[in-house]
C-alpha cells in the first residue's frame, strides 16, 4: 500500500496540482467565512470549473474548496456569532463570548489547530480503512449492493431530518426522478416526454447547484440582511499558548474520533459531528460552567469534530460509492464527470488517482495549517460583505456554472427548477440529502435489483440467502418496525394529552 | 401539520402521476411490468407504489400524532427578525426575478441580463447603495465573462437582440 501511495502521490505532486490545490482552498476559505454561503454551495457552484480541469487538478481544487470552506465557517462563527456554514454552528456558541471578552485571536487560533489535527487524523484513518474495505466490496454482487444502497438511503432518511416519513419520500422521489432518460438494461427511453434533452436523463450538476445554492440562496432572501461591521468583535490579538493548546488536546483527538465516525456514516456530515461533539466535550469537561460563555475547549472540540469528518465522509463514497454527505455527493457528481465512477472497482482501475487524493488531502492539510493563520489575520473583512449584494452574484455564477456544463440552455431551466424545489423542500421540511443521493443511487441501485432478481432462482429469497444482505436487510426491518411502533404510540401520547387537556 | 399534509399530499399525487404516465412514457409497457426485472418499467412501477405507501404512511403518522413533530420543522425557517409579510414577498420577488432571469438570457445576453439582475436583486435583498450595486453589477459579470470565455473557453449564453 506504502507503495501505491508514494506513486499516487508522485502523480498528483506537481507544481500545478499544488496550486490548484492552494486555490480550491483560499476559495473554500473565502467561501465559507461568507455567511449565507454554505460548504456544500461552494463546492457546487465551483464544480463546473473542474469540467475543463485535468483529474490531476480538478479533484486537488475540489478536496481544497471542501477543507477550505469547512474551516472557513469557523471565522464569521467566532468574529460575529454567525456561522459561515452550518458545520461551524456549534462553534458560535464559545467562539463569539471568546472574541466578546477579547480573546478572538486564541479562539480563532484554537479552531484552527483543532481543525488541522482533525483533519490530519481523519486523512490517516482514511488512507488506513479504504484500501482493506474496498478489497471487501469487491467482494459484493448484486444483492449486496442492493441491500447496501437501500440501507444506506433509509439510513440517510431517517437521520437527515426531523421526519423519516418525509425523508423517504424525498429518497423515493428522487430515485424516480433518477429514472427519466434511457433504461439501463435494455435502452428504452422513460419519461422523456419527447424531450431530447432528457434522453439522457436529468444533468446533475445542474440540479446539484439548484438544491444546494439557488434554493438556499431563496431561503437567505426571507432573512434580514446580516454582516454589519459593527458586530465584529475585534478585541484581542493574543496568541494561543503552548500550554492551552496542549490542554485541549485531549478533547481535540476525542472530537476527532466521533467527527471520523459520525462522518464514515452516510448522510451524516459535519453539521451533525459538530453538535455531537462539542456535547460530548461539555459533559466530559472539568468546567463545564464555562461552555456557552468562552470555552476553548469548547471551539476545539466542535472544530476537531468537523473537520474531522472531511476525509471520513470519503470513506462510503469511495468504498461503496455511497456519498457520505451533501457535500461528498457534490463531489460524486464531479468524479463522474472527470469519467471516475466511485467504488470498489475504482481502487482496480485508478489506483494512481486514489492514492494521489489521498496524498494531496494531506497536502492540503499542510496548506490548511499555513493559510489558516493568513486567514486569520485577513479575512476577517470578508464576513462583512453583505449578503443583500453578494447572493446576486452568487446566482450569476451560478447561472454562468449550470449552462457551461453542456453549453445548453435546457440545463439551465434543470437549476431553475432544482432551486425552486429546493427551496420548497427546505419550508417544508423534506431534507435534501436523501433526494439528491437517490437520484445519484437511483442508476446502480436500480440494475443491482434488476440483475439480482434476473438471475435468482427463488425471486426475493435471494437477499435472504446472503449473510451480508440478510444481516443488512434485518437491522432495516427492525428499524421499520421501530418507527411504526413510533407512529402507534403517538396517537397512545396524544390521547393522553387530549384527556389530561379535558381533565 | 399543513406542511406535512401538503408533503403526503404531493408525493401521493406524483405517485400516482407516475404510474398513470406509464403506458405513454415508457413504450409498450404496461402494469404487469411490475411481474418481470427486466421490463424498463420494473424499477418506476416498484417507486411509484413505494411512494404512494410513504405519503400514506406521513398523512396517517400526521393525523395520528396530531402533527406534534412537524413543530420547527425547518431549521432554516427563521421568524425571529423577519417581519411577517416582509419575508413571502421578498422571496417572490427574487423568484420573479430568477424566471425574468432565465428567460432575458436568450434575449439579451448573459452580461447584460447579469447586469440588470444584480442591480434589481439586490435592491428586493435590501442593498441600497446604488453606486456599489452599480458597479458590482459592472464587474461581476465581465469577470465571469473573461473567466468562461477567455479562460475556460466556454461560450457563455449570447441574445438574440445583442
Amino acid at each position: 500500500m506504502l507503495s501505491d501511495l508514494v506513486n499516487g502521490v508522485a502523480n498528483f505532486f506537481t507544481f500545478i496540482a499544488m496550486a490548484s490545490a492552494l486555490l480550491g482552498l483560499i476559495a473554500g476559505i473565502i467561501i465559507g467565512a461568507l455567511p449565507g454561503l454554505t460548504a456544500t454551495m461552494s463546492v457546487a457552484i465551483l464544480t463546473p470549473f473542474t469540467f475543463f480541469m485535468e483529474t490531476a487538478l480538478a479533484l486537488p481544487f475540489l478536496l481544497g474548496i471542501y477543507k477550505g470552506a469547512i474551516y472557513g465557517g469557523s471565522i464569521p462563527a467566532i468574529l460575529i456569532n454567525t456561522p459561515g456554514t452550518n458545520a461551524a454552528a456549534a462553534t458560535t456558541l464559545d467562539g463569539y463570548p471568546l472574541a466578546k471578552q477579547g480573546h478572538s485571536r486564541k479562539a480563532l487560533e484554537i479552531s484552527l489547530y483543532g481543525s488541522v489535527i482533525g483533519d490530519l487524523l481523519g486523512t490517516i484513518v482514511l488512507i488506513a480503512l479504504t484500501a482493506p474495505l474496498a478489497a471487501i466490496a469487491i467482494k459484493f454482487s448484486s444483492p449486496e449492493f442492493a441491500i447496501l444502497f437501500i440501507f444506506a438511503l433509509t439510513m440517510i432518511a431517517g437521520v437527515s431530518g426531523r421526519s423519516f416519513a418525509k425523508g423517504l419520500i424525498g429518497a423515493t422521489i428522487g430515485a424516480l426522478i433518477g429514472c427519466i432518460g434511457l433504461d439501463p438494461m435494455s435502452g428504452y427511453q422513460r419519461f422523456t416526454f419527447g424531450v431530447p434533452d432528457l434522453t439522457g436523463g436529468i444533468s446533475l450538476v445542474p440540479v446539484l447547484i439548484g438544491m444546494f445554492a439557488l434554493g438556499e440562496i431563496l431561503i437567505q432572501s426571507e432573512r434580514r440582511i446580516i454582516g454589519a461591521i459593527s458586530n465584529v468583535a475585534n478585541g484581542g490579538q493574543k496568541h494561543l499558548s503552548f500550554a492551552e493548546l496542549k490542554s485541549n488536546l485531549v478533547t481535540i483527538f476525542r472530537s476527532t474520533g466521533i467527527g471520523i465516525f459520525i462522518g464514515a456514516l452516510p448522510g451524516i456530515g459535519a453539521e451533525i459531528a459538530c453538535w455531537v461533539a462539542y456535547g460530548d466535550a461539555k459533559r466530559r469537561s472539568k468546567r463545564p460552567d464555562l461552555f456557552g460563555k468562552g470555552s476553548l475547549e469548547g471551539v476545539a472540540a466542535a472544530e476537531s469534530g468537523n473537520n474531522a469528518t472531511v476525509p471520513a465522509t470519503l470513506i462510503p463514497m469511495l468504498v461503496f460509492g455511497i456519498p457520505g454527505d451533501t457535500v461528498t455527493a457534490v463531489l460524486l457528481g464531479a468524479f463522474m464527470a472527470q469519467g471516475l465512477l466511485p467504488g470498489p472497482l475504482l481502487f482496480q482501475q485508478h489506483s494512481e488517482v486514489i492514492y494521489g487524493l489521498f496524498g494531496i488531502l494531506l497536502l492540503t492539510n499542510v496548506l490548511l495549517l499555513f493559510f489558516g493563520l493568513v486567514a486569520i489575520r485577513f479575512f476577517r473583512h470578508v464576513v462583512v460583505i453583505p449578503q443583500s449584494i453578494l447572493l446576486p452574484c452568487v446566482t450569476v455564477l451560478c447561472f454562468a456554472g449550470a449552462y457551461a456544463v453542456n453549453s445548453n440552455l435546457f440545463d439551465v431551466l434543470v437549476l431553475l427548477i432544482g432551486g425552486f424545489a429546493g427551496y420548497a423542500m427546505r419550508r417544508t421540511g423534506v431534507p435534501i440529502p436523501p433526494f439528491v443521493i437517490a437520484l445519484l443511487l437511483a442508476p446502480p441501485l436500480e440494475n443491482a435489483i434488476r440483475q439480482s432478481l434476473l438471475f435468482s432462482e427463488d425471486g426475493l429469497l435471494i437477499f435472504l440467502k446472503r449473510p451480508i444482505s440478510a444481516t443488512m436487510l434485518g437491522i432495516l426491518l427492525l428499524g421499520a418496525s421501530i418507527f411504526v411502533w413510533r407512529i402507534i404510540t403517538a396517537r397512545w401520547r396524544v390521547g393522553g394529552l387530549g384527556r389530561t387537556e379535558r381533565r | 401539520v399543513g406542511a406535512n399534509i401538503a408533503v403526503s399530499l404531493f408525493g401521493l399525487l406524483f405517485g400516482l402521476a407516475v404510474l398513470l404516465l406509464l403506458p405513454w412514457q415508457v413504450v409498450g409497457e404496461s402494469y404487469d411490468a411490475v411481474a418481470n426485472v427486466q421490463s424498463p418499467a420494473f424499477f418506476p412501477i416498484v417507486l411509484s407504489a413505494t411512494l404512494v405507501v410513504f405519503s400514506a404512511i406521513l398523512a396517517f403518522s400526521t393525523a395520528r400524532s396530531g402533527g406534534e413533530e412537524d413543530a420547527a420543522e425547518d431549521p432554516n425557517h427563521l421568524t425571529d427578525d423577519a417581519r411577517p409579510m416582509e419575508a413571502p414577498i421578498k422571496v417572490a420577488g427574487v423568484a420573479l426575478c430568477l424566471i425574468l432571469y432565465y428567460f432575458a438570457l436568450s434575449l439579451i445576453g448573459m452580461i447584460a441580463a447579469s447586469m440588470i439582475l444584480i442591480i434589481v436583486m439586490s435592491y428586493i435583498m435590501g442593498f441600497r447603495n446604488f453606486w456599489i450595486s452599480g458597479l458590482v453589477a459592472v464587474v461581476i459579470p465581465l469577470g465571469i465573462y473573461f473567466l468562461f470565455e477567455k479562460t475556460l473557453y466556454v461560450l457563455l449564453p449570447a441574445g438574440r437582440l445583442f
